[in-house]
This record gives C-alpha cells, sequence and structure tokens, in this order.
C-alpha cells in the first residue's frame, strides 16, 4: 500500500462498513482542505473498486463514484490550489480540493486512479522532497533545502573559517599576534600601578626611568603588532573572500535553468556582491576586533581578581545588565537588519529594470514615474535606516549610563578601601583604567553581534547558493558520448515547469540521423519546451528521453550540449569582437574556420563592411548589428561549433524578404547532414523540412510531410489556411 | 527560451465536436441563463435558443475586483459570456456562478494574526483565515506584497495564496505584528 496517510478513527468507522470484504485499499491521501475549503482535513480513498472522498462531520457531502464507472481523472487546477476530478458518462464530479501545498502527491494520486482506469500496474513514485525540518518540525522555506533556523550561526562561522584552512600559516600568525597585542595593550596600566605603587611611593628615580621605558617599549610593541596584524587580516579577509566570491559566481553558472526562471537577477547580482562584502567586512573588522576583545577582556578579569577580588565582584554587577539590555536590542535590530537588506534588493532590482528598459521608459514618457518610484524607495530606505540608527543611540546612550555605574562603584566602594589602607592609590589607578578597558568592548558587544549578525546572514545566502544543485556536470555515472548519430527518440514525455501543470503530455517521437523536423502548434503548444528538453536545460517528469538509445540523464551533460547548436529567434551575442562571438562555443578556432563558417552563413560580406572588420566590438546584446545581421552571426557560431544536433528557433521571423533570402541560404548549408529541430511560426519556412510534428496542447496530434499533412485536411491544413488568411488581410492592408 | 512556464495558452483549434463556437463579442448578462445539468456540469443557454456546456466562470480581475467583471469560458478557454455585475443574472444564475468562483478561488482572508517570526529573510506566520487556522512560511520579499497602503496579499513558499483586506482593521495585535514585521 502506497500514498498511505493513516486514517483517524472516525473516518476508519466511515469507511470499513462500506468497504466489502476482499476490497483492496490502495490510497489514502490526506487534503489540507475540506469540501467547502476550510483549513480543515479530509481524506482521498482509492480502492480496487471505488474512489472516495471522507470528511470528518460531513456526512452529506462524501462522495463515492465505482472505478467502473470512471472514464476519466484530471487535476483540475484552481487558484491557490487544485482539485481532483473524476468524470462518469455523463458528468464530471470534483472529487477532492487541496491547498497548493499537497500539488505533488495528489498528482501522484491521479496518476494512479488513471492507471487503475486505463488496468494498467498500479505504480506510483512514493517519494517525495522533504517539507518539513527533521530537526525542529518548523516548514522548510524551499523543498529539500535547509532549515534556517537549524543552521546554527557557530555552524556558519565554522564554515567560514574553514576557508582560512587554506591560508593555515597566516592565520596562525594571526592569532598569535592577537595575543601580543591583547599582552601589549594589557601591561600599560599594571606598569602605571606599579610606578605610583612602587616609584613614587619610595622616590626611586632608577625604577621611574625603567618602567617608563617598558612603557615606550610596550608601545612601540603594540604599533608594530597592529600593523603587522592589520596586513594579515586585510589579507586572509580579502583572500577568503574572493575565494567564497569565485565559488558563488563559478555555481552560479552551472545552477540549473529552472533555477535561473525564479530569480531576479538584480538578487543575484547582490549576493554576489554586497553580501560576500558583508562576509569580508566581518573577517577583516569585526572578528578580529571580537578575538582581541575576548583575549584582553579575559586578562583583565584575571588581574583585576588577582589584584582585588572584593572591588571587582562589585564592577561585575552591572555587567548582566548590560548584556541582558544588548540581546533585547539584538532581536529587535536583526528584524531590522533583515528588511534594510531587502530593500537594498529591491533598490537594485529597479535600477537594474529601469535603466535596462530605458528606451520604453522614455518612449513612454515615464521617466517621472520611475523617479518617483525611486524617490518612494529611497523614502522607505531612509525611514527604516532612521529608524535603525535611532535604536543604536537608544541603546548606547543607556549603554553609557550602565558603564557610568560601574565607575561609581569604584570610586564610592575602591575609595573607601583606599582610605581603609586596604587598596593603594596605585591599585585604585590601575582599576579606573582597566575598567574603561573592560566596558569598552562590552559597549561593542552589541555592535559585534550585529556585525555577526549581518555577516552570518549573508554569508546563509550565499552558502545557500553554493549549497544548490548544480547542473550536473560531474556526474561520475554519466556516460561519455564523444559521438553521435544524431538519432532522438521520446518515450512517453510528461513534462511542466510546476509539476501540477504539464505542458508536455505522453509526447512520443521518434527523429532520426540526419532528418529535419519542424515543430508546429500555437504559442503554449509545447514547442519550446521540446526543445528545452532535448537540450536537457529541464529533466522531464515521466518518460524519457534518449539520444542513440542512451536516456538523457545517462550522458554527460558536457557531451550532451557540445553536440547541440542552436540558433534562437533572438540571437544572444555577448559584449565582444564578432570574431568572439562566432567562436563562443570553440574559443580554440583558428581565424580560418571562423571566417569559412562566417561565409557559409552568408555574414563574411557585411561583417567586411564594417571598418574593424571581424574586429568590431559589439555593445551588450550585440548592438551596432541589425536584427538579421545578429541572426547570420550567431548562425555562424552554430556552424563553427558544428554540432550533430541543431535547434533552430524561429529563426527567420522578422527579417526583410531580401535578408530572409540570405537566411534561408545560410540555414539551407547549416542543417546539412544534422538532424534538426526547428520551430517556426512562419509554416512556409519549414517548407524544407523532412517531416512535421503538429503540438497541440503538449500532445503530438498529427505527423508527416508538408504534403501529407496539407492532404490529411486536419490541424495543420487548419494552421495553413489561417495564415493565409491573415496574410492576405496583412497584403490588402 | 522557455514557454512562459506553466499555464498554457489557449488553443483555437476548430474541433469537429458540434458544439456552438464562440461568438464574436461575448453575450451579456441579460441574455443568459446559468444552470446545473447534470449535477456537477455547469451549462448556458442564451435567451433559450443557443446552449453551451461546461462553462466556467472566472474573474477578470480577482485581487482588484473580486466581485465583479465575471466572464464565462467555454471548453476551449474562449469567452462565450462577460457579466459586469453579478446581480445583473437571475437568481438561479447567481447562486451557480457563486458557488463556481467560490470553488475556485482558494484565496484566504486574514483575520487575526496569532503570530510572526522572521528569521534570516524568511517569515513564519501563524494565522486565522476565513477558512480557518493556518500556519505558513514566506520567502522573498516580492512574496509579501502590499496592493495599497493597507491591503497586503502574502503568497506562501508553496504558492497558496492569502490576503489581508485592510491590516488596519485587524485587532491591535495583529496591527502591531504587520506593522514590525512587514
Amino acid at each position: 500500500m502506497r500514498l498511505a496517510d493513516p486514517l483517524p478513527d472516525q473516518i476508519q468507522k466511515k469507511l470499513y462498513p462500506v468497504l466489502e470484504t476482499d476490497e483492496e485499499i490502495h490510497i489514502t491521501l490526506e487534503s489540507d482542505l475540506d469540501a467547502k475549503g476550510r483549513f480543515q482535513p479530509s481524506w482521498l480513498i482509492v480502492t480496487d473498486r471505488r474512489v472516495m472522498a471522507l470528511e470528518l462531520n460531513g456526512a452529506g457531502d462524501d462522495i463515492a463514484v465505482p472505478l467502473e464507472d470512471l472514464t476519466r481523472v484530471a487535476v483540475e487546477p484552481l487558484v491557490g490550489g487544485s482539485c481532483l476530478e473524476v468524470s462518469t458518462a455523463d458528468d464530471t464530479i470534483p472529487l477532492i480540493r487541496y491547498s497548493q501545498s499537497r500539488v505533488d502527491v495528489f498528482n501522484e494520486a491521479q496518476r494512479g486512479i488513471e492507471q487503475h482506469i486505463e488496468e494498467k500496474p498500479f505504480q506510483v513514485k512514493t517519494e517525495f522532497p522533504r517539507v518539513v525540518c527533521e530537526t525542529c518540525g518548523r516548514r522548510l522555506p524551499t523543498r529539500d533545502g535547509l532549515c534556517p533556523a537549524c543552521v546554527s550561526k557557530w555552524g556558519m562561522l565554522k564554515r567560514i573559517c574553514a576557508y582560512l584552512g587554506a591560508h593555515r600559516a597566516k592565520a596562525i600568525a594571526m592569532v598569535a599576534l592577537f595575543a601580543v597585542l591583547s599582552v601589549a595593550e594589557l601591561l600599560p596600566p599594571k606598569i602605571t600601578q606599579l610606578i605610583i605603587d612602587d616609584a613614587f611611593e619610595n622616590g626611586d628615580k632608577e625604577l621611574l626611568f625603567w618602567f617608563v621605558a617598558a612603557m615606550a617599549g610596550l608601545l612601540v610593541l603594540r604599533w608594530l603588532g597592529e600593523m603587522a596584524n592589520g596586513w594579515l587580516t586585510a589579507w586572509v579577509g580579502a583572500r577568503v573572500v574572493a575565494d567564497i566570491r569565485a565559488q558563488v559566481y563559478h555555481h552560479v553558472e552551472y545552477l540549473s535553468l529552472g533555477f535561473h526562471d525564479k530569480q531576479k537577477t538584480g538578487g543575484l547580482l547582490s549576493r554576489v556582491t554586497r553580501d560576500t562584502r558583508n562576509v569580508r567586512s566581518f573577517l577583516v573588522d569585526g572578528l578580529p576586533f571580537l578575538i582581541l576583545r575576548w583575549m584582553t577582556t579575559l586578562g583583565i578579569i584575571g588581574i583585576l581578581f588577582y589584584t582585588n577580588w572584593v572591588l571587582t565582584l562589585y564592577i561585575l554587577i552591572p555587567v548582566p545588565l548590560i548584556i541582558i539590555w544588548g540581546r533585547v536590542l539584538y532581536r529587535r535590530l536583526r528584524t531590522y537588519y533583515t528588511r534594510m537588506w531587502r530593500q537594498w534588493e529591491g533598490f537594485f532590482t529597479h535600477i537594474q529594470e529601469s535603466l535596462s528598459g530605458i528606451r520604453i521608459v522614455k518612449a513612454f514618457a515615464q521617466e517621472n514615474r520611475e523617479v518617483g518610484r525611486f524617490k518612494r524607495n529611497a523614502r522607505d530606505m531612509f525611514a527604516l535606516e532612521y529608524w535603525t540608527e535611532k535604536q543604536w543611540i537608544y541603546y548606547f546612550s543607556t549603554m553609557g549610563l550602565l558603564n557610568f555605574l560601574g565607575f561609581v562603584v569604584v570610586w564610592l566602594v575602591g575609595g573607601g578601601q583606599v582610605l581603609g589602607q586596604e587598596l593603594t592609590l596605585g591599585e585604585l589607578i590601575l582599576f579606573y583604567f582597566y575598567l574603561q578597558m573592560f566596558y569598552g568592548p562590552l559597549r561593542w558587544l552589541g555592535r559585534v553581534n550585529s556585525w555577526m549578525t549581518r555577516a552570518m546572514s549573508a554569508a546563509e545566502r550565499v552558502f545557500e547558493l553554493i549549497d544548490m544543485e548544480p547542473e550536473n556536470y560531474e556526474d561520475k555515472n554519466a556516460k561519455q558520448m564523444l559521438q553521435t548519430r544524431g538519432e532522438i527518440r521520446f518515450h512517453g514525455v510528461t513534462f511542466g515547469y510546476d509539476a501540477a501543470l504539464p505542458v508536455l503530455r505522453d509526447v512520443n517521437l521518434h527523429i532520426r540521423p540526419g532528418e529535419m523536423i519542424g515543430l508546429v502548434g500555437k504559442s503554449g503548444a509545447g514547442k519550446s519546451t521540446t526543445i528545452n528538453l532535448i537540450c536537457r536545460f529541464y529533466d522531464v517528469n515521466y518518460g524519457s528521453i534518449t539520444l542513440d538509445g542512451v536516456d538523457l540523464r545517462d550522458i554527460r551533460l558536457e557531451d550532451l550540449r557540445g553536440h547541440i547548436g542552436v540558433v534562437l529567434q533572438e540571437p544572444i551575442l555577448f559584449n565582444g569582437t564578432i570574431r568572439e562571438n562566432i567562436a563562443y562555443g570553440k574559443p580554440a578556432a583558428s581565424f580560418e574556420d571562423i571566417m569559412a563558417a562566417a561565409r557559409a552563413a552568408n555574414a563574411h560580406n557585411f561583417i567586411l563592411a564594417k571598418p574593424d572588420g571581424y574586429d568590431t566590438i559589439l555593445g551588450d546584446k550585440g548592438t551596432g548589428l541589425s536584427g538579421g545581421e545578429k541572426q547570420r552571426v550567431s548562425i555562424a557560431r552554430a556552424i563553427l561549433h558544428d554540432p550533430r544536433i541543431l535547434i533552430l528557433d524561429e529563426a527567420t521571423s522578422s527579417v526583410d524578404a531580401e535578408t530572409e533570402k540570405q537566411l534561408q541560404e545560410a540555414i539551407a548549408r547549416l542543417i546539412k547532414g544534422r538532424t534538426t529541430i526547428a520551430i517556426a511560426h512562419r509554416l512556409s519556412t519549414l517548407r524544407d523540412a523532412d517531416r512535421l510534428v503538429v503540438l497541440e496542447q503538449g500532445r503530438v496530434v498529427e505527423e508527416g510531410t508538408h504534403e501529407e499533412l496539407i492532404a490529411n485536411r486536419g490541424h495543420f491544413h487548419h494552421l495553413v489556411r489561417l495564415q493565409k488568411a491573415t496574410s492576405e488581410i496583412m497584403e490588402v492592408a | 527560451m522557455p514557454d512562459e512556464p506553466g499555464v498554457e495558452a489557449p488553443d483555437t483549434f476548430e474541433f469537429e465536436t458540434g458544439i456552438e463556437n464562440a461568438p464574436v463579442e461575448p453575450y451579456q448578462a441579460s441574455e443568459i441563463r446559468v444552470f446545473r445539468a447534470p449535477k456537477n456540469t455547469v451549462r448556458m443557454t442564451v435567451r433559450d435558443e443557443r446552449s453551451y456546456i461546461r462553462v466556467r466562470p472566472v474573474n477578470a480581475s480577482p485581487m482588484a475586483h473580486s466581485d465583479r467583471y465575471v466572464s464565462l469560458l467555454d471548453i476551449k478557454n474562449e469567452e462565450v459570456a462577460f457579466i459586469k455585475d453579478l446581480n445583473d443574472l437571475d437568481e438561479d444564475s447567481r447562486k451557480v456562478i457563486e458557488e463556481e468562483l467560490a470553488h475556485r478561488y482558494l484565496r484566504a482572508t486574514i483575520e487575526r494574526v496569532n503570530s510572526i517570526q522572521m528569521e534570516y529573510g524568511v517569515t513564519y506566520w501563524d494565522v486565522m483565515t476565513d477558512r480557518g487556522k493556518r500556519e505558513f512560511v514566506i520567502r522573498g520579499h516580492e512574496n509579501t506584497h502590499w496592493a495599497s497602503d493597507s491591503r497586503l496579499l502574502l503568497t506562501d513558499v508553496d504558492g497558496n495564496r492569502f490576503e489581508v483586506v485592510d491590516y488596519t482593521r485587524l485587532d491591535a495585535h495583529s496591527i502591531q505584528l504587520i506593522e514590525t514585521n512587514v
């Protein structure tokens, strides 16, 4: 029995009397919604005889349908959830509704019921991504992801420090210098005490001289130590962050398209730059400060206890107050720092968006509105920053007051002890100096805490990226495939970007080596998705795709994509010369090869006409070239890459007739001898295709040559007719 | 390169099914009647002459105008009728459409906030809604959207939707939580 959620007693009491003695229960699944849509559980039950929906207290609402009456089962997407629907000969019954949280399990249930209807063996997936943290039971922010509550700050710190391992010698030197520095900082007050108590008391000039010399020596030592240490920490900090940043960027490049679809570029940018910088500032400024202060503070407490433990205890009285106070504010400020970061991200995204869309902004004369949006953003930012700083000031003034309490104690209690001859004057001065050094770091403890928090949450965002599963280029089990014949088969492929909404349904397709296939269908029929799957930008949900009989998932990604060349509707060119752009997929290509490719792509002539020829520098996205020119550069790129499998996505749309002729020629040369999959809205451009495949709502509905399909008078014929009508209208206009 | 992930665009192929095609202009509320036959199938007749089986009401603007502007789509997802105001329909038709809309739109309205915990950019919510108590998690500020100064739209990590119609009219505790955390 699978997909088996435990049934409560009441449901069992309801269920068992209904069932026949030998009836087998196959699925029991808990929904988080009841029939009225309230957040109350209800249950889907599937046996080998019937499907049922049961509720705790809704006898009237319970539904049961015998399996033999079912003709179809489907998931109907709703807004904020879905509904499992079953159809009988004359009606479609909404069986059970569930929220978005239960979509994946109910999808499997749908498959299970479908298998019952079609009398196929009952086989469903039972492993689903984790949604709840195993340690604390909290909902996870990403399926199968990290639980932020269980990722401890110390764990994070340890992880950052692991990066120090590569620079061990310098790290050890750093710690040693810290020790020297803290001694150099601790000794001067002690010497002051000795000057007062020994040199002054005995009127010993020579002793005074030696003490002052020691003091001066310590100051020089401290000066040298600070310089060396500053140099070291700066180097190590910058080095570690550079390491992390390189790793993040490397990782981002290798993350799957599925991830990039969901991410805002601004957010990513801010993670790669701002977050790593925050980690750095913590490593360079925060951490050394923290270590040095802790060492010094421990030293001070030691010396004070040794000098006069009673007075020391008195001084310690305000400490818990200071720490509690720090914690209270820390909790509140943490929230505001996270919000400030979010605000920043929004800021970045807005600036990026409106600047990259500046043409549209200007064309619609919306500069004012964009400026207004920016101002609003800036104002919110101001409010937030102001509030946060205000909290700090409040915190510090109060902290000052608590500190002052300590000094009052020293003068009151310590002064009394001096009068009672229990404490020397030098020791009192010693206390006074140390107290300043002692409370100082305590004041900053809150600051360090927030530095640390800021750095840790930045680090967490960075590590979250690093921990994400990248595309598996280095899968050890994947097979090498240096040669391919270019035979592609789809075996019952079902796929959706959101598993609940399949874009391709049970697609079977056989593309023979060297064949040119044209994919035809309305937009949204699944043409681009088919191509995305062949490139393995996404993995299929069900079924499989094979290349030369090998499942794509078993082929080394690098090999697979090495065999595929892509020419897109919107050719993407990079900032660089035309030469570099043509050689993008094969940087080692010789210049002769590059020119040959450009010739074959009908690009050679227009390139020569440019003043800088092949060395013409293109701006971002290939600015400086016309649409048709960009197309031809991207065709040249594909020709040079020399793939076995070629993908043409609307390569000839929106160009004039002359350019189109040139492009057609170039494409004809390009596809020769390669397995080609082409998408075009303009059906006439697919005339050369060996076979056309018509997709409709994610299914293959027709397949055959141009002539066959026209003769069939089916879907394709209809599409052609529609387009003819449209072009006639266009001509009249 | 990907299609817009998720929802499929409507298809306009002709089916040889003998079903009425969608009208050039959608019918108006005064021309139509909506009823169930059989029990779970919504039918629409136009002036008792034409009939469309299995029509589906959708809100044209479910956020801004959740109580108005309802379109009826046929099985090909083409608009066959447009209802500006549900009150323009006869009583029985209106009831059927309201039931169907309630079935389709599962957004919950938050009536009280029990707690909001914010940790590392993830927010844990515990709320009381018009559909009962619910706990959920929100990630990233793009999922917390202020539709106006007081109206808040939330999308949790699974894609469930929650709405605060006017947070200033909630109880003091909820207001304070929203103000300090959102």
